[in-house]
């Protein structure tokens, strides 16, 4: 199989972040008992055993993309890939935010803050959204090698 | 161009609220 050398580095940089998610996913659940149970008790492995199944399927969506020649294939899966990572943490550590000592409700701020705050971040949160869906449109499509400014 | 700004709208709000519904899922699946 031959490829352009930015499909071979993506070949390599997903195999690379495929085999450091195996190394932490069967890392962390030997860390604390309650880590494992989330991973392999019952009833949650049913709903823990998606992460991983999701993590192979956008590997292969990956490879997939890259060997086709399928361009966006292989940027939307990696960006499951990370969806991913952040839900595997996220089922590790739930409800806590600072392991096993501090939970998000003990870590946030006073209610009276955050109903100040939830008025800023409805109309901020959008914003940043839409101008950062901006800068991807218009920065959308390939790079001409042959015009010099990038 | 039409379709494509379509597209890629649509992918845009679908990735948010998968995020969304990554945490929702999460939370309902463990949650205290």
């Amino acid at each position: 199989m031959s490829l352009l050398p930015a499909r071979r580095h993506a070949l390599r940089a997903g195999i690379g972040t495929l085999a450091a998610m195996g190394v932490f996913s069967l890392w962390t659940p030997f860390l604390e008992p309650l880590y494992f149970d989330r991973w392999f008790g019952w009833p949650t492995i049913v709903f823990s055993l998606l992460v991983p199944l999701l993590v192979l399927g956008c590997f292969a969506m990956l490879i997939q993309g890259l060997r086709t020649e399928h361009d966006s294939r292989p940027f939307i899966a990696a960006l499951g890939l990370f969806v991913l990572g952040f839900a595997g943490i996220g089922i590790s550590f739930y409800p806590y935010i600072v392991p096993a000592s501090l939970t998000i409700w003990e870590a946030a701020a006073p209610e009276e803050s955050l109903a100040f705050l939830i008025v800023g971040a409805v109309v901020l949160v959008p914003m940043i959204l839409g101008y950062t869906a901006y800068a991807y449109w218009v920065f959308r499509g390939k790079v001409d090698p042959e015009e010099g400014d990038h | 161009m039409a379709r494509k700004l379509l597209w890629f709208a649509a992918l845009w709000a679908g990735g948010v609220l998968a995020v969304a519904l990554v945490g929702l899922a999460i939370e309902l699946a463990l949650g205290a």
